[in-house]
């Protein structure tokens, strides 16, 4: 049927399948006729809506622009499984985790399975995660989102097995929160000696993790003009061992940067008693960050 | 006897003849809401029947049923929603391009969406068996599309 219809209708059809932006994800998986025109038409009129014309015209516009207004990083790259001690254990520990291909969905089972004699933050992580749902832009969830309803998603973990079911909430999917990016979220997370660098963040809250032990209100973003920042002369200097086989997740790159290390965020936020950062984000060779809040501790 | 240049009244009906030979009765005011058929009345006059080659008896009663009550006004969403309840994928499809044909905007725009509306939440496989479309990607493109597109497969429902 596809072939009798001219380009107007089938774009017709797709602009009436706009609420959820999984489905023209899905869609451009299709056919390369679907793809082109959901690339073309759809991704560009909507993203044109949603981020500073600035940006979009210095950034290519290719399918991680695209997807960063929508796509949650998940914990998994927002670095929050990501065990960061130095001991030579963990250290293993945390390059057999993370050197899972960009597809973590599979991978991370093997991997986790492998490593199942190391505590990790996974097991206390895929017991009763829920699912916090808050300021959706969805309209289904619209009346919803007025009272702050959480969803909540319970990962089955089997002990016996150790097979890990990797929902939602842990690798990248579709974000809760605002849609929106601005450079004000980008410039309340860096340094002030980076101040002229453009980050672009997702507005507040982004899309929020209640775990067990905290809430992470884990975010995404993107510098503009990545390479004439002052964030990547800094980390591009510091020596590798900044740098982390923790795989972007918008972009093709196999490794981030700690921004929380090489002393790009703004001072004073601190740590959790468990030694977690209050605020992490790691940034990729093409700009795209990852990261999480947490709430400062009460008591420290 | 003689006729006038502009001699539809709302009463006056049109003939139109499917590609299958049968012949439909419709109200003029009716026709006048498919682009197609109008123009066909205005080069061939409205007493002749009109040939639609391309609609069929199958589906020409229910874009009539449609262009019925839109003329009175009576279009509601409850209308809609029953006009469409008990249509499978493929008459849909058969409507939608019958209207198509017909540049029947108003039932056009609403099968649309109607389409649209089934094509949420869908899988990749569902789509292309919908649309009779051949997976064209060679395997490594398709493989790089559907990894950078992991996030949008999770948390949907499964096709029914």
């Amino acid at each position: 049927m596809l072939s009798e219809l001219t380009d107007d209708i089938i774009l017709n059809i797709l602009w009436k399948i706009e609420d959820d932006p999984r489905d023209w994800a899905r869609l451009s998986c299709v056919s390369t006729k679907l793809n082109s025109l959901i690339h073309d038409f759809c991704w560009k009129n909507k993203t044109s809506l949603i981020i500073p014309s600035q940006l979009l015209v210095s950034s290519s516009q290719d399918h991680s622009l695209h997807k960063l207004p929508f796509c949650c990083p998940g914990l998994v790259h927002a670095g929050i499984l990501f065990n960061t001690a130095d001991s030579p254990e963990e250290n293993q520990h945390q390059q057999s985790i993370t050197s899972s291909s960009s597809t973590p969905s599979c991978s991370l089972v093997q991997q986790s399975n492998e490593c199942s004699t190391y505590w990790s933050l996974y097991d206390d992580l895929y017991h009763d995660t829920l699912y916090a749902d808050s300021e959706s832009n969805h309209q289904q969830e619209q009346e919803e989102s007025k009272e702050n309803t959480i969803r909540t998603g319970v990962v089955d973990v089997p002990p016996e097995s150790k097979k890990i079911k990797v929902n939602g909430s842990l690798s990248s999917h579709l974000a809760t929160g605002k849609w929106t990016l601005s450079r004000e979220q980008g410039s309340k997370l860096l340094a002030r000696q980076f101040r002229d660098d453009c980050l672009y963040v997702c507005d507040w809250p982004g899309c929020v993790h209640l775990e067990e032990k905290r809430k992470y209100r884990v975010f995404r973003g993107v510098f503009m003009n990545f390479k004439k920042t002052r964030v990547w002369k800094t980390v591009n200097d510091c020596s590798n061992r900044r740098k982390i086989d923790l795989p972007c997740a918008f972009c093709s790159c196999n490794h981030t940067w700690d921004l929380h290390s090489a002393f790009c965020l703004r001072r004073g936020f601190g740590y959790h008693d468990d030694g977690e950062p209050v605020v992490r984000a790691f940034v990729c060779d093409n700009g795209h960050v990852s990261g999480a809040w947490t709430d400062v501790p009460m008591y420290t | 006897m003689a006729q006038e240049a502009s001699s539809s009244t709302s009463s006056k009906t049109i003939s139109l003849k499917t590609g299958d030979g049968e012949i439909f009765e419709i109200e003029a005011s009716a026709a006048k809401q498919m682009k197609t058929v109008q123009r066909l009345i205005d080069d061939l006059g409205d007493d002749i029947t009109i040939p639609l080659h391309n609609v069929f008896s199958k589906e020409l009663p229910k874009i009539i049923e449609y262009y019925k009550k839109d003329i009175t006004g009576e279009i509601t969403k409850d209308f809609e929603a029953e006009f469409v309840k008990d249509l499978n994928d493929d008459e849909v499809k058969v409507l939608f391009l019958a209207a198509n044909y017909l540049d029947a905007n108003k039932l056009f725009e609403f099968l649309s969406q109607n389409i649209a509306d089934r094509l949420e939440s869908k899988s990749v496989e569902y789509v292309r068996k919908y649309f009779g479309v051949e997976n064209d990607f060679t395997p490594e493109e398709e493989s790089k599309l559907r990894e950078e597109r992991a996030w949008s497969f999770r948390g949907i429902k499964e096709d029914e």
